[in-house]
């Protein structure tokens, strides 16, 4: 399920350029960066938590907080790109790298401290967290069949490290009898593009195992570990206020894993009654365990998801304003082994932007991606030659707590042409 | 234009509302105090706490104690009432007792079980196997032994002719043995034998082998003629020639074979000849050739050796090679090991020891002799070869025979006693002779023939052993057949003092035409045998006629004795009679008149039963066989008849006793709960401890009529310290004794540990409440009783009065006391017992419950008690011992009337003592006890009728008391709980 977020991620990002070719280019040679980066948890609101008298009203924060419990999520995207836009057809290339994490404490948690608990009654206090790297080059390009407009977007992406699931369980048994028992377990596996034999050495890192590496080979077998897919696009004037098109993403080849890195935790507590350890003998029985990393080859296969959607932009005012709405929904690894109806998900974008004295323009987007909805506020400067995009805004897994400020999502855009 | 500045514009605007509506910015801040608002509510059982074993100590423990506090004592679980829950005992003991039916006195002492029983008792059976002795060892001896030495030699078996050359003529192959100076005659001889005889198959084989590669021309040949010429003993041809002529066979090698049983009976000289001879011929010269010449004697076999001449062969004269003695010994050992674990002695009957060793049908001149032997082993047994006799037979060339019979007894005597080694040692030698072959006159000579395929080798024979009868035997019986009764033994027994107080003299009957009758209820003789006294039992003894065991009883007490024709009426005493191969009942029964009159002091019961000789002697017993003996279902037997009754007041002392109370007091049971009893004791007292005491006498109006106009005085008192004064307390007479009447029979019960029916709704003689002379500092308490007859006379009761009493009822007169224990204190109305002093907690000491010397260091988490609504202590008690349900425990930290009770919390909570139940502090009172002393008073308090009892089920198996405690924290939302100050503090 982790995995299938990360995935999804990754193509949200795509899906930005997605929308972004929806709207038309302004320069024949556009050479730029993009920056992302984005964090929210669904606790408290950042503003809450930045008072004087800080209360934190555990009561409240239970019964507001999902199912899920509390999901702390990360992530960050670079990416740099040369375009070339022309009336019938363009190209360009585009490289970047991304991260993405997440990590999730599951309710029970959260209700030892508002709730209580009562003997009889064990509590599962679940702790995931997944951690995602890629790199990604991608050459889409587009022409032009008198009104209709075709972009496709051939990517290669290469996952560098994954850690699809780290499923730690805690679980507190206080028995009616009045003994308690504490059993924690966590397995760790940590995927890499390649078998790093030797990575961790008595606690620190070591890079010993890179000494007479064969480095040529090594970056063919890494190479070949990528993963392809094609992204299809494809938009038509219906009037010259109103653009209709529709996206697709089709993943045709996936990623792969060669090296896993595997380790498991396990620690048990049992406690006899207060009045058995206060009057008899008994006393705290207690074991703890943790295996030696292991180094494994692997084969784990990531696909990027199948997306497919219908988008539509309102020009009123040539392009003064553009009012945007996109709708579509994903399929996480659709020909992974976990594929089931779980890894269905829906999307949704509205905007609008407004470009005021020539250079000035604001956006403002409310949607649903990643399984995060997001409330951003866009300035755009262009100045010909230069253009910067700077988006700030609101985000949460909740879509109430989503216009409190407990997670934000801010980008940064460069570019140059003419 | 203005269109779109209108609508950007307004765009700007609904941005910068929605930040400003989300949050005060203006307010925001880093936390400097972080407080935490809950209501969540904290439930931890702290366990649980079960006390058992109490069971024990009220159950059997107590009852044990109970019986102790005086002799005969039995102590009944007292249920009178479904309904009253409360653990009670019933102590009843018998102060005074005159017995009238003598058969239940000796009940008690259940003499049935003590002569039956498997370690003291006479019950046995013993089974006596006789092993069967009817062994053959063989003889063996390998004629192989004597044939072995009589060796063969062979003068040249290989003959080597170097030239043997083609002349083209023939010639005489003999001359070129003579020309190279060879003999052509191989001699083989064999030693000692004059005469042999081969097998018929047996053949000598002449291996010719060219040993040359010359040339050979193709008409050379060679006609070996090889022979056994003929050959004579004592001038007699005993041998026919044997004569093969080959053409040209030897050419180039080859074999003859020669028959060495041919003609006439077959004998050769013991040294005969191979004779080579033939001729040779064509060829031609200079061709030469040569060859080897072996005789080959390996598949030849010795049929028999004839005229055998020790002395032949003189030349060889090492050990192996002598042939003039040979032996078979004789070696044999028979284990009587399980003969001695009953029998110590015995002599040899019928028997037979037997040699013998078949004569082979080609042996002659062959002698064998009984050189050495003895059988001795036991001490006793000692049989040497003279004792044979020998027994001719043609079959056998060695046959000594010697029946046991014929021996002395001296010869024959086994002595397992004083033997340790329990075996028979056979042991000898027989000597094998051979007729010697002197000279040529002598026509003897002795013959050995190993049969016709000369496999026929050896003598065979056995020695056979065969006991068949014990003339006679001496066994140890009186380890077997051994019981004891009296003073100074493990079982001794007394009787009972009021035996020998109030009974003369006991009597089993009186004699008429040889039998002994039994009187009725009024003294007339009835056709009714009695008994008599002496033991019932079967006996079993399957030896052979003549082995009777006679067994003797005696004892001094009951005036028998079954070796005494005076003190043992019944003929023939005691006998376990021979040939009875069944369990068979018998009675060894006398008729005395037992008199106790001249007895002071109880006697002990004496009795003896065992063989009248220790040792018994068996006769004509059968080897091979079983013999059983034993008796079993040994019952006693004492079918009284009349006794005789000393009831004349004036003649009987007055029975004197006490029961020990001590443990009962109330000062001892607070005492038993350690240092703090006197906490307790002020508060609780015995609620009732009621004796009862039933005067009777027999039930049966015949017997009552027979004892007379009877009664009982006595005097009965409490004994006590009180405050360390000895008092006592009258509660029947005083100076003098006082009239006892007589209540309804009372049964108590014999099998079971329980009495249910209710004394308090029985007529009694007298009762009283012990309550006042337990409660308060009463101590060691003590029921002392005085009781004698009054009115009686002397008498004669017969048995047969009895005979229509029913199971139960009383037979004797009687005085019994029941006391009713209620495991039961009552606490004082408005009582309350300090359970911290019990504790041991000392409230003088400047801290408190908490440890607090002072509340400085508490006081500063009071704030955070608004955080907690409430803390309680919840119990669930899980309780089948006792019933307090008038108590409670009352916690009070008020200290009403104390100077400075305002340092204290004032807190005051009132709990059940004996159910589930719970203790709840509210935030505002644990606030309270942060900010003050909280030194409560911790007390048991009872109502109007506090109670406290032991229930019935207490002594249940597995009965327990246990209570599981719960610490449940109900937070308050409404306060936060400040954090940073917490970890401040």
């Amino acid at each position: 399920m982790t995995m299938k977020r990360i995935i999804f991620i990754v193509l949200t990002v795509l899906a930005f350029s997605a929308f972004a070719e929806f709207r038309p280019a302004k320069r024949y040679v556009e050479l730029g960066v993009n920056v992302n980066a984005n964090a929210s948890e669904n606790l408290i609101p950042v503003l809450d938590v930045l008072q004087k008298d800080l209360v934190l009203d555990f009561s409240k924060i239970y019964s507001d907080m999902g199912k899920n419990g509390f999901v702390l999520s990360a992530g960050a995207s670079a990416e740099a790109y040369l375009d070339f836009n022309f009336k019938k057809f363009g190209i360009g290339f585009h490289g970047g790298a991304e991260v993405s994490s997440r990590f999730n404490i599951s309710k029970d948690l959260f209700g030892l401290v508002a709730e209580g608990f009562e003997a009889g009654t064990p509590k599962n206090i679940e702790i995931n967290s997944w951690v995602q790297t890629f790199a990604t080059f991608s050459m889409p390009f587009y022409f032009r069949i008198k009104n209709l407009k075709l972009r496709f977007t051939p990517t290669y992406f290469l996952p560098l490290v994954y850690v699809p699931s780290v499923p730690a369980k805690i679980v507190v048994d206080h028995k009616e009898d009045g003994t308690t028992s504490i059993n924690a377990n966590a397995s760790v596996d940590v995927y890499t593009i390649n078998k790093f034999d030797g990575l961790v050495k008595d606690g620190k890192f070591s890079f010993d195992f890179l000494n007479g590496m064969d480095y040529l080979g090594l970056t063919k077998n890494l190479l070949a570990c990528g993963g392809f897919d094609l992204g299809i696009g494809i938009e038509y004037p219906l009037s010259k206020k109103l653009d209709v098109g529709g996206y697709a993403n089709i993943p045709i080849l996936p990623g792969r894993m060669k090296g896993k890195v595997n380790m498991n935790l396990e620690a048990n507590v049992e406690m006899p009654s207060l009045l058995d350890m206060a009057f008899g003998s008994d006393k705290i029985d207690k074991s703890w365990s943790m295996s030696d990393l292991e180094y494994t080859d692997a084969s784990y296969k990531v696909s990027r998801p199948l997306r497919c959607g219908l988008e539509l932009a309102y020009h009123p005012w040539k392009n003064w304003m553009t009012l945007s709405a996109a709708v579509g929904f994903g399929l996480r690894n659709p020909y992974g082994k976990d594929f089931s109806k779980a890894n269905f998900y829906p999307e949704y974008d509205l905007g609008a932007e407004f470009i005021i004295f020539y250079f000035l323009g604001l956006g403002i987007h409310t949607e649903y991606t990643q399984q995060v909805f997001a409330h951003t506020f866009q300035l755009i400067l262009n100045a010909k030659i230069i253009q910067v995009d700077v988006a700030v805004g609101l985000a949460s897994s909740d879509f109430i707590k989503s216009f409190k400020i407990e997670g934000a999502r801010a980008r940064f855009g460069f570019k140059m042409g003419w | 234009m203005r269109q779109k500045i209108f609508y950007t514009g307004a765009f700007a605007l609904l941005v910068t509302l929605l930040f400003c509506a989300c949050n005060n910015f203006s307010n925001l801040s880093i936390p400097e105090k972080v407080s935490i608002k809950t209501d969540a509510k904290y439930g931890v059982v702290l366990g649980e706490k079960y006390y058992s074993g109490i069971s024990d100590k009220l159950g059997s423990e107590l009852t044990d104690k109970l019986k102790n506090a005086s002799e005969g004592i039995d102590v009944y679980n007292y249920i009178p009432d479904g309904t009253n829950d409360t653990l009670q005992y019933l102590m009843h003991k018998k102060v005074y007792e005159v017995p009238l039916d003598f058969g239940e006195y000796l009940k008690d002492v259940d003499l049935d079980n003590m002569l039956s029983n498997s370690t003291d008792g006479i019950s046995f059976s013993k089974d006596v196997t006789l092993p069967e002795i009817n062994e053959t060892k063989e003889l063996s001896f390998a004629l192989s032994d004597i044939t072995g030495k009589m060796k063969m030699t062979q003068d040249n078996p290989s003959i080597s002719i170097p030239v043997v050359p083609e002349l083209g003529t023939e010639k005489d192959l003999t001359q070129l043995f003579i020309d190279n100076s060879l003999s052509n005659k191989v001699k083989t001889e064999f030693k000692y034998a004059k005469l042999i005889q081969f097998t018929a198959d047996s053949k000598v084989k002449i291996i010719v082998t060219r040993t040359d590669t010359n040339e050979m021309s193709d008409d050379f040949s060679i006609n070996l003629v090889a022979s056994i010429g003929n050959q004579t003993y004592r001038g007699e041809t005993v041998f026919q020639e044997v004569k093969v002529e080959s053409s040209n066979i030897a050419k180039n090698g080859g074999v003859i074979e020669l028959a060495l049983n041919d003609g006439h009976d077959g004998k050769l000289p013991s040294g005969f000849e191979v004779v080579i001879g033939g001729t040779y011929s064509g060829g031609a010269m200079p061709k030469v050739h040569s060859y080897k010449i072996e005789i080959d004697m390996s598949s030849a076999k010795i049929k028999a050796f004839y005229k055998i001449d020790k002395t032949n062969g003189t030349a060889d004269t090492s050990d192996d090679m002598d042939i003039s003695s040979f032996n078979i010994p004789i070696n044999q050992e028979i284990s009587l090991d399980s003969m001695s674990n009953i029998i110590k002695s015995a002599i040899i009957g019928n028997g037979l020891l037997d040699i013998k060793i078949k004569k082979p049908a080609g042996l002659q001149g062959v002698e064998l002799e009984l050189e050495s032997f003895s059988m001795v082993g036991l001490t006793g047994l000692n049989i040497v070869k003279t004792d044979f006799s020998n027994t001719p037979d043609a079959s056998y060339i060695l046959d000594k025979v010697l029946k046991f019979e014929d021996l002395a007894d001296g010869k024959k005597t086994l002595d397992f006693e004083n033997s340790a080694d329990k075996t028979i040692t056979i042991s000898g030698n027989v000597n094998i002779n051979l007729d010697d072959y002197n000279d040529i006159t002598d026509t003897g000579g002795a013959t050995i023939d190993l049969g016709e395929d000369g496999n026929n080798t050896n003598l065979v024979g056995n020695v056979k052993v065969n006991l068949a009868t014990i003339k006679s035997a001496t066994a140890n019986l009186s380890d077997l057949l051994k019981f004891e009764m009296g003073e100074g033994k493990e079982n001794e027994k007394q009787l009972p003092e009021t035996v020998i107080k109030y009974v003369s003299k006991i009597g089993f009957g009186e004699k008429k035409d040889g039998k002994y009758y039994k009187h009725d209820e009024n003294g007339d003789l009835t056709t009714s045998i009695s008994e008599g006294l002496g033991i019932k039992c079967k006996v079993l003894n399957t030896l052979p006629a003549g082995n009777d065991i006679n067994i003797k009883i005696k004892s001094e007490l009951f005036n028998m004795d079954s070796t005494d024709p005076a003190k043992w009426k019944d003929d023939g005493g005691a006998v376990i009679p021979s040939g009875t191969d069944s369990a068979e009942p018998v009675n060894w029964v006398s008729y005395p008149t037992i008199d106790f009159s001249d007895y002071a002091d109880p006697p002990y019961i004496d009795l003896s039963i065992k063989p009248l000789n220790a040792e018994q002697t068996l006769k004509n017993l059968e080897l091979g066989k079983t013999y059983k003996f034993g008796i079993s279902n040994v019952e006693f037997v004492f079918d009284w008849d009349s006794v005789v009754m000393k009831l004349n007041s004036g003649a009987i002392d007055p029975v004197q006793g006490n029961i020990d109370l001590s443990d009962l007091s109330l000062k001892k049971i607070t005492e038993s709960l350690g240092e703090s009893a006197k906490e307790i004791f002020d508060c609780v007292e015995i609620p009732s401890l009621p004796v009862y005491f039933y005067v009777q006498k027999p039930d049966s109006s015949s017997l009552d009529e027979m004892i007379g106009n009877i009664s009982l005085q006595g005097k009965m008192s409490f004994e006590y310290k009180d405050e360390g004064t000895s008092k006592t307390e009258y509660i029947l007479g005083n100076d003098g004794y006082e009239n006892l009447e007589f209540s309804n029979p009372m049964q108590w019960p014999k099998e079971s540990t329980e009495y249910t029916n209710d004394l308090s709704e029985q007529d009694c003689t007298m009762s009283y409440d012990m309550e006042n002379v337990l409660n308060g500092n009463k101590e060691d308490l003590m029921l002392a009783y005085d009781i004698k007859l009054d009115d009686g006379k002397d008498c004669t009761i017969y048995k047969a009065v009895f005979d229509d009493i029913k199971e139960g009822e009383t037979t004797s007169i009687a005085i019994d006391a029941a006391i009713v224990l209620p495991l039961e204190l009552k606490f004082k109305e408005g009582s309350t017992i300090d359970i911290l002093k019990i504790a041991g907690v000392d409230s003088s000491e400047k801290k408190d419950l908490l440890s607090r010397s002072s509340f400085d260091s508490t006081e500063n988490y009071a704030e955070y008690c608004k955080s907690i609504e409430y803390i309680r202590l919840e119990y669930n008690i899980d309780n089948q011992i006792f019933d307090g349900s008038d108590l409670s425990i009352q916690l009070d930290d008020t200290h009403e009337g104390e100077a400075n009770k305002e340092q204290y919390s004032g807190i005051k909570k009132t709990v059940s003592f004996v159910e589930d139940g719970m203790i709840e502090f509210e935030g505002e009172e644990i606030e309270s006890i942060l900010t003050h002393f909280f030194m409560p008073k911790i007390s048991i308090v009872s109502g109007k009728e506090g109670n406290v009892k032991i229930l019935r089920s207490a002594i249940a198996e597995g009965s327990s008391i246990g209570f599981t405690p719960k610490i449940v924290i109900q937070l308050d939302d409404k306060s936060p709980i400040c954090i940073t100050d917490i970890l401040k503090k």
